[in-house]
């Protein structure tokens, strides 16, 4: 009778849970999945004040190592500390390989160190943003150039970093999952205030500026509308400036930080979700979270949002920094009722088929068990 | 010839066979492993660079020239980036504490430059979440 050994893998992610970001929601959605398939994921990530050093969570086995505080430090104990205890983690471990979520972190660097050596371990490289000139570091390229295998959470994200690679190295593309809703969206009625929302952090980049004006245009041309926008940050004030000095005051709605929950409840009580970042998004999370409901989106055309939410189906894709395209996706999205039923029907089928959780688990699987092969020799 | 790393400005440590080497003013790291590690620890113990071309003549099997050229290459590359600098001549350390590399070939030893390392860091996407999920930012007071 033979035993299936489970494959092992060493995961390197920037935080981990408590921390709730894009890569640590994907990391709790499928590693208990994983083992159910055979493959076991530890994870590697920074250490954060009051967090322990090893635990594990569900499941589990999470290390927690001061990788950017030993760089800061700038005393050459300090990242030899760290180069040693990855070095006995890995031996206690015994990874097939190594999986950077990720690959512009502080990781990199003792990734790169620990795979010097004649016959290092796989690395695999997933990445989660798209990459842009400032993340094209020496250190980054190196271990890029060394992957045997890169994934990316959209077409945007593989192809920023494609031609970094050699051509044989095999490209997948694994969207993020979202699990199924919790809570049921009721139909927008014609007729019926329209409800937005958007998610982030209030920081330029995000663009919520141009959703506000983009909602103050349509008003001006008789729609009748309002926007809840979650979360905080440095920008809070000046849009609250913007929203009065456009006279939509009223309509711009600051709920500041929600639980999950809570942001899911929010947006099942909406009709759209406008993104309109000015960054490039490596995926749009939110956008899928919203689309699982119902909820269709008028995005900015950049990075992966474009394919989170599709032109004409799920709503509408608009030129990045426009906020009266903005005003006029608003206009069209709301002009009939049937429209938009149509949208909300196709962004709930779109992110069933393309962003359910079981193909990208399905995703991860495939990347590990293709990607690796056994060597007797790997450090 | 002599050398020596000066304190106030670079920072460096061996561990088992890894060595780090930090210029603290530009934050540029250096590490290398094997002879590397080992032709720095005997620059650090004072040896000179014929003392650690006899020494590696002696520990390692390889063409006695290639050995001068590389060592006398990879000094003069610390030497430009500012890591070495000849120092006073001295006496000669008792014995050096390498390790034991029987049966060792010759190798060009090699180090690698991090010049990107504080870069790195500002990258890093460290979220600004708390405990209580995203979107919440950490409290004021944490690390």
């Amino acid at each position: 009778m033979t035993t299936s050994v489970p494959m092992k893998v060493l995961a390197f992610s920037p935080l981990y849970r408590p921390f709730l970001g894009g890569i640590e929601i994907l990391l709790e959605n499928t590693l208990q999945p994983l083992r159910e398939l055979g493959i076991d994921v530890a994870v590697v990530s920074e250490s954060a004040e009051g967090l322990a050093e090893f635990e594990v969570m569900d499941g589990t086995r999470v290390y927690r190592l001061p990788m950017s505080a030993a760089v800061r430090s700038r005393v050459a104990h300090e990242p030899l500390m760290v180069i040693r205890r990855l070095a006995a983690i890995i031996k206690k471990e015994q990874p097939s390989l190594l999986h950077m979520h990720s690959v512009a972190q502080a990781a990199a660097f003792y990734v790169d160190r620990l795979t010097t050596a004649p016959n290092p371990l796989p690395i695999l490289v997933t990445l989660h943003g798209v990459l842009e000139e400032e993340d094209k570091l020496g250190v980054v390229l190196r271990l890029l150039g060394r992957a045997r295998a890169l994934s990316g959470v959209s077409r945007a994200c593989l192809a920023s970093g494609a031609s970094y690679l050699p051509d044989h190295v095999p490209r997948h593309l694994i969207y993020n999952g979202v699990p199924p809703a919790s809570v049921t969206a009721p139909p927008w009625r014609m007729g019926e205030r329209v409800r937005l929302i958007s998610v982030g952090r209030l920081q330029k980049e995000k663009g919520f500026d141009l959703a506000i004006r983009g909602l103050a245009q349509a008003v001006s041309h008789g729609f009748d509308g309002e926007i809840s926008i979650v979360g905080r940050g440095n920008e809070e004030q000046e849009l609250r400036s913007i929203a009065r000095a456009l006279g939509i005051a009223e309509r711009v709605l600051f709920c500041g930080e929600m639980p999950p929950a809570e942001v899911e409840r929010e947006m099942a009580r909406c009709h759209a979700i406008l993104a309109p970042s000015r960054q490039r998004e490596g995926f749009g999370l939110v956008v899928a979270e919203a689309g699982r409901l119902g909820v269709p989106a008028i995005v900015a055309d950049t990075g992966g949002l474009s394919e989170v939410a599709l032109h004409g189906r799920t709503g509408f894709v608009v030129d990045q920094d426009n906020a009266g395209a903005i005003g006029s996706a608003l206009l069209n999205l709301f002009s009939s009722q049937a429209e938009w039923c149509r949208m909300s029907d196709h962004a709930r089928s779109h992110v069933r088929e393309s962003f359910g959780l079981a193909n990208c688990i399905e995703g991860y699987a495939d990347f590990y068990r293709s990607n690796t092969w056994t060597d007797p020799h790997a450090i | 010839m002599r050398y020596e790393a000066d304190a106030a400005r670079i920072s460096h440590e061996r561990l088992n066979d890894e060595v780090i080497i930090i210029n603290v003013e530009t934050g540029a790291y250096y590490s290398g492993s094997g002879i590397f590690a080992d032709l720095w620890s005997a620059l650090m113990e004072g040896a000179s660079d014929l003392e650690i071309v006899q020494h590696f003549e002696g520990s390692h099997s390889g063409e006695a020239n290639s050995i001068r050229a590389d060592v006398r290459d990879v000094i003069g590359q610390l030497i430009a980036k500012g890591l070495l600098s000849e120092a006073p001549e001295r006496s000669s350390p008792a014995a050096l504490s390498l390790p034991d590399v029987p049966g060792a070939s010759w190798s060009t030893p090699s180090f690698a430059e991090y010049t990107d390392m504080w870069d790195l860091i500002q990258l890093d996407p460290i979220h600004e979440v708390s405990e209580a999920g995203w979107p919440f930012a950490p409290p004021k007071d944490a690390g």
